[in-house]
């Protein structure tokens, strides 16, 4: 069987098998099922931070401010290969519509996305979405919280969903996997671990104040960041809609 | 005769002026008062509240009068004049209230007041030149509105999306969470707690808070 194919059944069977995962009770609130090798797992990835990611992404914040907003506008733009196929899958056809769009300006008019000509156009970007998202607008529960190490908070959901960002991305497909895409041709691995290492790189600098911020303000960060993490995956699968606040309105 | 006939239906007549004066401020008292608080509760006086809030705090911050310390003082008294700091200490501390004794939850109630002003002036070097625009509300309950705002920076060129729950507390309009891009405050305080609840106790939560209000 060609690796691709195999690849794809994998997730396939993944999803599958986590596919009964707390599809009862959306509401439930996510358990915290492994939460002593988490904290364990959480403080080796503080450790990781302070030692490589944070001074990293201190000297890429010390980039001209053009620079990096070409980087971000760079790994926005790939991101497309992922958020377009999901926003099919949801059903959200003018999103889908709204983000090829976009996709095929900034690849094109953009120079492989380092401008943004599109959001000119009126194609404003949206937040992303990814199979995680689509597993959880399907009804899939998150099931369980667990920190992954470097990759950080996640679910049993999500991480299937990590799965699935990555073996079934065009762009994976035509860097790290053997895929031709762009004029027959394939991109090579490095392109692709090159431009994940950029996209985590400006993430950390964009949040380094934030996270300053949160560590400063928490009395137990490692139980912020989970209601964080658990929030905000929430918040993008409900794409923004308010939150649920039953329990604010017979607040006495 | 005619002179007692004229007192009479005089004094009636007076009678019926003052019976009616008395239905008409009766009325007058009900209707105002309901009026009064009908009132309050609307969603426009809701955003006011808001705008003016965000208005005096931007005020106090941006004034180059006063030094770091000053303005904390005075963000700590406008934060604890706007925010129903008991009712968000009641919320944060959930269901485990319920585990509390008397002395344990005046205790709490202490720490958690200091806990807040402390928290909400720590994080006063973080804003710049933010402007808040309203988008819409919505009233959730007959006390709750739900105020729905974006917060514009023009240095970041970003803009961030702010819901502030707005609760009638007895005659007053308070804040009780801000949502952030979907994030509420409150909810991930009470989390927070929770945790610390569940693997230190009431004791565990009391020595953090102290570490917290004594570092700031």
């Amino acid at each position: 069987m060609p690796v691709k194919k195999r690849e794809i059944y994998l997730v396939l069977i993944l999803v599958v098998l986590f596919l009964p995962l707390n599809t009862i009770n959306l509401k439930a609130e996510t358990k915290d099922c492994f939460e002593k090798l988490n904290r364990g797992v959480f403080q080796l990835n503080m450790v990781l931070d302070k030692a490589l990611f944070k001074p990293i992404a201190s000297g890429y914040s010390y980039l001209p401010s053009p620079v990096k907003k070409g980087v971000r506008n760079v790994t926005s733009n790939i991101s497309h290969t992922v958020t377009i196929p999901n926003n099919l899958l949801q059903g959200n056809i003018q999103g889908a519509l709204n983000e090829t769009g976009r996709f095929a300006i900034n690849t094109t008019f953009g120079i492989f996305g380092i401008f943004d000509p599109a959001s000119k156009l009126g194609l404003k970007r949206n937040d992303p979405e990814d199979y995680g998202q689509t597993l959880g607008a399907f009804g899939v529960g998150p099931g369980c919280y667990v920190m992954l190490p470097i990759f950080g908070p996640s679910t049993i959901r999500d991480s299937i969903g990590v799965v699935g960002n990555t073996l079934l991305d065009p762009f994976y497909l035509s860097t790290v996997g053997d895929r031709n895409m762009l004029l027959d041709n394939n991109l090579g691995d490095r392109t692709y671990y090159i431009e994940e290492g950029f996209e985590k790189v400006d993430f950390r600098a964009r949040n380094l104040e934030t996270f300053d911020d949160l560590e400063k303000n928490s009395i137990d960060l490692y139980s912020t960041v989970r209601s964080l993490y658990l929030q905000r995956r929430e918040n993008l699968i409900n794409n923004g809609a308010s939150s649920d606040d039953d329990e604010w309105k017979d607040f006495k | 005769m005619a002179l007692l006939l004229t007192m009479t239906s005089g004094k009636i007549l007076n009678k019926n002026i003052l019976m009616r004066k008395i239905v008409i401020s009766f009325y007058l008292l009900f209707f105002l008062n309901f009026f009064q608080v009908s009132w309050s509760f609307e969603k426009l006086d809701a955003e006011k509240f808001v705008i003016d809030t965000t208005s005096k705090a931007k005020s106090i911050i941006l004034d180059k009068d006063k030094n770091l310390k000053n303005k904390k003082e005075l963000v700590e008294n406008l934060a604890i004049e706007v925010v129903d700091v008991d009712g968000l200490g009641r919320f944060c501390i959930g269901s485990n209230i319920n585990n509390l004794n008397e002395k344990q939850k005046i205790l709490y109630k202490k720490k958690f007041r200091v806990f807040f002003s402390k928290n909400i002036s720590s994080r006063l070097q973080s804003y710049s030149d933010q402007d808040i625009q309203i988008i819409g509300s919505e009233k959730r309950s007959k006390n709750y509105v739900l105020v729905k705002s974006k917060i514009i920076s023009e240095a970041e060129k970003q803009e961030i999306r702010i819901d502030w729950r707005v609760f009638l507390v007895g005659d007053k309009l308070l804040i009780r969470d801000l949502v952030v891009e979907g994030l509420s405050l409150a909810k991930t305080q009470r989390e927070e707690f929770s945790s610390v609840f569940a693997n230190k106790g009431f004791d565990g939560l009391i020595l953090l808070l102290d570490n917290f209000i004594e570092k700031n």
